[in-house]
C-alpha cells in the first residue's frame, strides 16, 4: 500500500527551511562551544550542513563559504560506497581524504551522521573542520614541498567511526596515534559528533511536528525553489563565452608559474565553467587543487557575483557545471599532493571566474583581493613535552575595490570569510610568542578611484629556541591586480628581523627563527578600481588622516587636491 | 603437573614446527616480494605472559624482539578482554614494542576452550608504511609522524569479524595498498595456522601438558644460559662504539656500554651513551636496543640452544630514557637500528669477546645498508618501490676467510630480491650484481668481499634514499688484520657527473645508474702472513687484484696468474724489515 503525500504548502516549506537552517546554525554553535582547538573555537575554520541522502546540501550555516561549497562531495562519495543506504541509527562516519572520500585536504576532517526519523534515513548531518595537525611531514600538516599524498598526513577514507552509537575505539586510536595533538583532535571529533547530533535532534523535532514525509518533500521543494531562483539570475546574463586566467606563483618546489584558465559559457539559464587549458598537475602540493576544491571555487565566485544574499544549497548549483581535465592542476590524479594548493590554486580559480564574468556583472565585481589563506605557521618544541607547539592562522588582508566602493580593510579572503583571527590574548597565553603588532599596513592598498582594502601586519616576538616558521603566501611575487585603471595592491611577505635589525624576506618557504627574533607577517592589499587621479580628494585626505595612506603615497598616486580637501578639517597635512 | 621429558620434547618440536609452518604460510600467501622473496618476517608462539616459547629462525635480529609487542598488547588490551577470533595489529615502537614502523605485527590469542593458553604472532616488514619517503626509510626524518603510519595495539578482528573500516584506514595510509592488504591478510592467515596446530597439540596432549611443557621449555633455556653466565668470572667490561653521524652533525652518536656479569645474571648498562638524535638515523628504539643486546648475548653464550624467552631472563638492559638507545617520543627511530643499533650489537659482542678468545671474528661490513628507489611507474598512477638491503663481506675468523656477499648478521637468512623479479616488476634494469674487487679486509684470513649492484632507472624520474653505516668508522680487523673497503652509493659511476653518497635522499633521472657498493669484512691476522697460494687463488677468482695482492699481501702474481715465488719471498722479507701500512 502506498500513502499519497500531499505536497507541502509554500508556508510549510518556508517553516521547514527555517528550521533546517536554524539546525545547521545550531550545529555550528555547538561545535564552536565544544571544540578544544583554537582553530575551531576562535577561528571558526569549519562548516556544518544538512544534506539529503543523495548528498545534496539542503541547509548550511554560512560560516566558511569555501568549505560550504565542498561539503557535497564527502556525503555523495559516502553514498556511492553504498554505506549510507545500509547505515543504521547511531552510525557515524569519519573521513578526510581528497581522493578516497571527497575531501578537500587532509586537514579538513568530516564527520557524517545519517539522520533517521521513524527508522527512515531522512537527512544527513555533516560537520567538517580544519584540524591543527593531521600528522605528515611538518607540524601543522602543511608541507610546502610535499610530492605525494602520503606525505601530507593521515588519510582517512570513509570509515565507520561508530556503530549504533558505540564508538569504534580501534579506529579512533589509530587516527589519534597519527596526529601531533591527539587529545585535541579526539575532543574536536567528539565536538563534531555532538554538533551532528544536535542537527539530528532538530530534524527529528521537525519530523515530529510536520511528519517525516513533509520534511523530506519540503527538502526537495527547497532545492527546487533555489534552483529556479538561480536559473533566473543566470538567464539575466547575456549568452556568451567568457574567458580569463591567472597564475599560481610556485608549486612549492620550483618558481615555475602554473596557469589556471577558465572558460565560462552562459547559455540560457545554465552556466558551464570549464577549466580545460589549465596547466598539468604539478609535482608539488602548492600547484594542485583537488576537484572538489575547484568546484567549490567556481561555485563560490558565481554565488558572489550572481546572488550573494540568496540561500546557499545545492539547488542553487544545479544549473552550474564545473569541469576540469583529469591530470590538470585543478583536477590532479592520485597521488599528487594537494594540501597547500587548496589556498593558492583556489585563489586563482576564484579570481579567474570573477574576472571572466566581471564585464557583465560590474556592480558586484571586484578588483583582485590580496591573496588567499596567507597562513603563517610557527612551530617548535615545548621543553619537557612530547607535543610541539603549532600556531596556524588564516590572515586577513585587503579585499579588492569595487566599481562604487573601496575594498574592505583587514578581512579574510573570500574562501574563508567568516573565519576570524585568533585573539592575541589566546596566542600569548598558549604559545611562547609575544604579539607586538596587529595593525593595518599603511600604503598597502591598491590605489584607484576606489582604493583596495589594506593588508595587515602581525608581528610576533619569538620567546623560545628551535622555532620554525612557514610562510604560506600567494601573491608574494605577482601583485593583486586592479581594474579599470586601478593600481595593484601590495604583495604579501613574511619578514624576519634579527636583533641587529637585519631583515630576511620570505614568500613561500620554511625558515628557522632564533629566540628573540621578530616574525613580521605582512599581507597585501586589494587592487584599486578606476584611475587614482579620479579619487575624491576628500577620501584621500580621510585616508591620510586615518593613517591608511602616507602623505608621500597620496601625493604620488593622487592629485594634490587632497591637501586642500584636508586642510579645513585638521592640521595633519603634509606640505 | 610434571611432564616427562619425552612428551616435553614432542610438544617443543610441535611448537617449533608450528612457528615454521606459520612462516611458510606467510611466504606462500604474501603478495609483496619483500616477504615472499626476501623473507623479511618472523613467526612465534608466546606464553600468555608474552614470553616467546617457540620461534621460526630466519632473522636473528628478531630473536629478542618478538615479545615486546605481545607484552604491549597485553598491557593495553589485556588477555581477559580478548575472545577467540580476536586479532590485534600493531607496529609502534613507543606504544607497541615495535622495532620500527615497517615491521607490522599480527597477534592472535589461542584459546583452550575459553581460556587463553598461547599467543601466535607474525611480524613482517611492509614495503611501505606511508612515510615521507616511499619505502619507510627516511634517515633524515625529524619526528615519528614523518616515519609513517603508527599503529598502537588495536583489534583488526573481533570474534573472527574483520574490522573493514580499520583495514581500509590502514591501506589508505600506505603506498602499495593492494600488495599490503594481501600481505596483511597473509599474516592473519599465518596466525590462524598457529591456532589450528595448537588445537591439535591440545587434542593430543591436553591443556595441562601444554602448560607444563611451556614452563619447562622456558626454564631449561634459562638454566642453560645461567650456567654459562656462572662460568664467567664476575666483573664489568666497558666498551665504547661509534655510529655514523646524522645529517649535518659532526659528532657521531656514541654507544657506551658497561657489561656486568654478576653471578648468573648479565646487566648491559648503556648509561653514558649520547643524547637522543635529532633524526631517525641517530636513534635506536628501546625494543631494538633490548632485542639486539639479547641477540649478541645469545650468540655468544648459547648459540645453538633453542630460541625462546627463557634465554633472556637473566639478561637486563639499562638504557636511560632520552638517549640514542632509548629515545623519547616523538623522536624518529626507523633507520637508527641499522646505525645506532648496529653499534649496540657490536658493543655487546666486543664486551663479551674476551670470554671467547678462540671465537674472535673480525667486523662484518655493516648493517642492512638499505637502498630505496621509488617513483611513478610509467603509464600508471601506481608508485614503484625498490627496497633492498646490501650484501657485504663477513668478518674473517681463525682459520677461515670471511663469507662473501652475505646479509648482515642481524638479518641472517634474508635473501636478495632476484634480478628477474626486480626487472619484471619495476622500471629498473640491473646491470651488475657482482662481488666488489678488493673490498675484503686483508689478513691472514681475508675478510669477505662485498657486493656491487648497479641499477639503471628506466622511469622518467625517481627518488632515492640511502642509509649506510660503518663508513666513518670502518669495520675493523682483528689480530693485525686490516679494514675492508667501506660501503658507498655511487650515482653514475665512472662518468663526469659521478656522485658518492652514504646517507640521505637523492633524485635520479631516466637512464641514471645507481651503484650500491657494499663493503667487505675485516681481516684476521697480518695480511703478509697469508699463504701466498691463497692470495693467488683470490686473484684468479677475482676477489683480489694483482695490484692489491702486491700492495696488501706482498704477493707477486705474474701476468699469467702464477705466483712469482722468488719475488714474493724478497718482497715479504723486505717488508718485515720495514712494515707497510694496512690496506686501503
Amino acid at each position: 500500500m502506498t500513502t499519497r503525500v500531499l505536497a507541502p504548502t509554500t508556508i510549510t516549506v518556508e517553516l521547514v527551511r527555517n528550521r533546517l537552517e536554524a539546525a545547521a546554525r545550531e550545529m555550528t554553535e555547538t561545535l564552536r562551544r565544544a571544540a578544544y582547538s583554537p582553530l575551531i573555537r576562535e577561528s571558526l575554520d569549519f562548516s556544518t550542513a544538512l544534506h539529503n541522502p543523495a548528498g545534496e546540501v539542503v541547509a548550511q550555516s554560512a560560516a566558511l563559504p569555501f568549505l560550504a561549497g565542498a561539503m557535497t562531495s564527502a556525503v555523495a562519495t559516502l553514498g556511492a560506497t553504498g554505506r549510507l543506504a545500509k547505515a543504521e541509527p547511531g552510525d557515524i562516519y569519519i573521513s578526510n581524504d581528497p581522493y578516497l572520500a571527497g575531501g578537500t585536504h587532509v586537514n579538513d576532517i568530516a564527520v557524517i551522521v545519517p539522520v533517521f526519523c521513524s527508522d527512515e534515513l531522512t537527512l544527513v548531518a555533516h560537520a567538517k573542520a580544519h584540524m591543527l595537525d593531521v600528522g605528515g611531514r611538518d607540524p601543522g600538516s602543511w608541507a610546502l614541498d610535499a610530492t605525494d599524498a602520503q606525505q601530507e598526513g593521515i588519510r582517512i577514507p570513509h570509515v565507520r567511526l561508530a556503530h549504533r552509537a558505540q564508538i569504534d575505539e580501534d579506529v579512533m586510536a589509530v587516527i589519534c596515534s597519527n596526529v601531533r595533538f591527539p587529545g585535541q583532535l579526539r575532543a574536536d571529533v567528539q565536538a563534531m559528533i555532538a554538533a551532528c547530533r544536535a542537527g539530528a535532534a532538530r530534524v527529528d523535532e521537525a519530523a515530529a511536528r510536520y511528519g517525516t514525509e513533509v520534511v523530506v518533500s519540503a527538502a526537495t521543494a527547497i532545492l527546487d525553489q533555489d534552483e529556479a531562483r538561480m536559473r533566473t539570475r543566470i538567464a539575466e546574463l547575456p549568452d556568451a563565452i567568457y574567458r580569463s586566467s591567472d597564475l599560481v606563483e610556485t608549486d612549492g618546489l620550483t618558481d615555475e608559474e602554473i596557469a589556471v584558465e577558465v572558460t565560462v559559457t552562459v547559455e540560457g539559464s545554465e552556466i558551464d565553467i570549464d577549466f580545460t587549458g589549465s596547466a598539468p598537475e604539478a609535482r608539488g602540493s602548492n600547484g594542485n587543487m583537488i576537484f572538489a576544491g575547484t568546484e567549490a571555487s567556481a561555485r563560490l565566485a558565481l554565488k558572489c557575483l550572481l546572488d550573494p544574499l540568496g540561500p546557499d544549497n545545492d539547488g542553487v548549483y544545479r544549473p552550474v557545471t564545473v569541469r576540469a581535465a583529469p591530470g590538470s592542476c585543478v583536477n590532479p590524479h592520485h597521488p599528487a599532493p594537494v594540501t597547500v594548493g587548496l589556498s593558492s590554486v583556489a585563489h586563482c580559480a576564484i579570481e579567474s571566474v570573477m574576472r571572466a564574468l566581471a564585464p557583465v556583472v560590474e556592480e558586484r565585481a571586484m578588483a583582485d583581493q590580496f591573496g588567499c589563506v596567507q597562513a603563517l605557521i610557527l612551530a617548535g618544541p615545548v621543553p619537557g613535552h612530547e607535543a610541539p607547539f603549532v600556531h596556524f592562522m588564516v590572515y586577513p588582508g585587503g579585499s579588492g575595490a569595487r566599481a562604487n566602493a573601496d575594498g574592505l580593510d583587514g578581512v579574510v579572503n573570500i574562501c574563508d570569510s567568516g573565519v576570524r583571527n585568533i585573539p592575541a590574548e589566546v596566542i600569548e597565553s598558549t604559545l611562547p610568542v609575544r604579539v607586538e603588532r596587529m595593525e593595518l599596513l599603511t600604503d598597502s592598498a591598491g590605489p584607484g578611484r576606489f582604493r583596495g582594502g589594506l593588508g595587515v601586519r602581525a608581528d610576533y616576538r619569538i620567546l623560545t629556541e628551535g622555532v620554525t616558521g612557514t610562510a604560506v603566501l600567494n601573491r608574494y611575487r605577482i601583485a593583486p591586480r586592479g581594474r579599470a585603471g586601478g593600481g595593484e595592491g601590495a604583495t604579501s611577505r613574511t619578514v624576519v628581523i634579527n636583533r641587529d635589525g637585519e631583515e630576511r624576506h620570505y614568500g613561500f618557504e620554511t625558515f628557522p627563527v632564533a629566540r628573540g627574533e621578530l616574525v613580521s607577517h605582512r599581507t597585501g592589499g586589494g587592487g584599486g578600481w578606476g584611475t587614482p587621479a579620479e579619487r575624491d580628494p576628500v577620501r584621500v585626505a580621510a585616508d591620510v588622516h586615518a593613517g591608511l595612506l602616507s602623505p608621500q603615497a597620496a601625493t604620488r598616486h593622487h592629485s594634490a587636491a587632497w591637501v586642500k580637501a584636508a586642510r579645513p578639517r585638521d592640521g595633519l597635512v603634509h606640505e | 603437573m610434571n611432564l616427562d621429558p619425552v612428551t616435553t620434547e614432542l610438544i617443543r618440536e610441535q611448537l617449533v614446527s608450528t612457528a615454521r609452518e606459520m612462516s611458510e604460510r606467510l611466504k606462500r600467501a604474501a603478495y609483496s616480494p619483500m616477504i615472499r622473496e626476501t623473507l623479511d618476517f618472523c613467526s612465534a608462539l608466546h606464553a600468555p605472559t608474552g614470553e616467546v616459547i617457540a620461534q621460526a629462525t630466519g632473522i636473528p635480529g628478531l630473536f629478542g624482539l618478538m615479545s615486546q609487542s605481545v607484552v604491549a598488547t597485553l598491557e593495553r588490551i589485556g588477555l581477559a578482554a580478548m575472545e577467540p577470533g580476536d586479532v590485534v595489529i600493531c607496529n609502534d615502537p613507543y606504544e607497541a614494542g615495535g622495532m620500527h614502523l615497517n615491521d607490522v605485527n599480527i597477534i592472535r590469542p589461542i584459546f583452550a576452550e575459553d581460556e587463553p593458553i598461547m599467543i601466535a604472532q607474525c611480524k613482517a616488514h611492509w614495503v611501505d608504511i606511508g612515510s615521507v619517503e616511499p619505502g619507510g626509510w627516511t634517515p633524515d626524518a625529524t619526528d615519528m609522524y614523518q616515519e609513517g603510519l603508527r599503529l598502537p595495539p588495536v583489534r583488526l578482528m573481533r570474534r573472527g569479524h574483520l574490522n573493514e573500516g580499520l583495514l581500509d584506514l590502514i591501506c589508505a595510509n600506505v603506498r602499495l595498498p593492494t600488495e599490503i592488504r594481501g600481505d596483511l591478510l597473509a599474516q592473519v592467515g599465518a596466525t590462524a595456522a598457529g591456532v589450528a596446530r595448537i588445537g591439535e597439540v591440545l587434542e593430543r596432549h591436553g591443556r595441562e601438558a601444554l602448560t607444563a611443557a611451556m614452563r619447562t621449555i622456558l626454564d631449561q633455556a634459562e638454566q642453560a644460559v645461567r650456567a654459562r653466565i656462572r662460568a664467567v668470572p664476575d666483573g664489568t667490561v666497558r666498551v665504547r662504539e661509534h655510529a655514523e653521524p646524522e645529517a649535518g652533525a659532526t659528532e657521531a652518536p656514541q654507544v657506551d656500554l658497561a657489561l656486568t656479569i654478576s653471578g648468573d645474571e648479565v646487566i648491559a648498562d648503556f648509561t653514558g651513551s649520547s643524547k637522543q638524535g635529532l633524526t631517525s638515523f641517530g636513534n635506536c628504539s628501546l625494543p631494538a636496543t633490548e632485542g639486539l643486546t639479547r641477540l649478541a648475548i645469545k650468540s655468544v653464550l648459547d648459540p645453538l640452544g633453542p630460541t625462546n624467552e627463557g634465554s633472556y631472563r637473566p639478561v637486563h638492559v639499562v638504557a636511560p630514557s632520552g638517549s640514542c638507545v632509548n629515545p623519547s617520543p616523538p623522536s624518529p627511530v626507523t633507520v637508527g637500528p641499522a646505525n645506532v643499533g648496529h653499534a649496540v650489537l657490536l658493543a655487546v659482542q666486543r664486551a663479551l669477546a674476551p670470554l671467547l678468545p678462540d671465537r674472535a671474528v673480525a667486523d662484518e661490513f655493516g648493517s642492512v645498508q638499505v637502498l630505496v628507489l621509488s617513483g611513478r611507474t610509467p603509464g600508471s598512477a601506481e608508485p614503484f618501490i625498490l627496497f633492498t638491503s646490501g650484501w657485504g663481506g663477513g668478518g674473517a675468523r681463525a682459520g677461515r676467510d670471511g663469507l662473501h656477499g652475505v646479509a648482515t648478521q642481524v638479518d641472517g637468512d634474508v635473501r636478495n630480491m632476484p634480478v628477474e623479479v626486480i626487472e619484471t616488476t619495476l622500471p629498473v634494469r640491473v646491470e651488475r650484481f657482482e662481488l666488489r674487487d678488493d673490498s675484503g679486509g686483508p689478513g691472514r684470513q681475508r675478510g669477505g668481499v662485498g657486493v656491487r649492484a648497479d641499477y639503471r632507472l628506466l622511469a622518467p624520474c625517481a627518488e632515492g634514499s640511502i642509509a649506510l653505516n660503518r663508513v666513518n668508522t670502518p669495520p675493523g680487523g682483528v689480530f693485525g688484520g686490516a679494514s675492508p673497503l667501506t660501503s658507498r652509493l655511487v650515482i653514475n659511476p665512472d662518468t663526469p657527473g659521478e656522485r658518492i653518497l652514504t646517507r640521505g635522499a637523492f633524485t635520479l633521472a631516466h637512464g641514471d645508474v645507481c651503484s650500491h657498493q657494499i663493503g667487505g669484512g675485516g681481516g684476521y691476522g697480518p695480511a703478509e702472513t697469508r699463504e701466498p697460494q691463497a692470495v693467488v687463488a683470490d686473484v684468479l677468482a677475482g676477489y683480489v687484484s694483482t695490484a692489491a695482492a702486491e700492495r696488501d699481501y706482498a704477493v707477486i702474481v705474474d701476468d699469467d696468474g702464477h705466483l712469482d715465488t722468488a719475488a714474493t719471498r724478497r718482497r715479504r722479507e723486505a717488508d718485515r724489515r720495514e712494515p707497510v701500512g694496512a690496506g686501503p
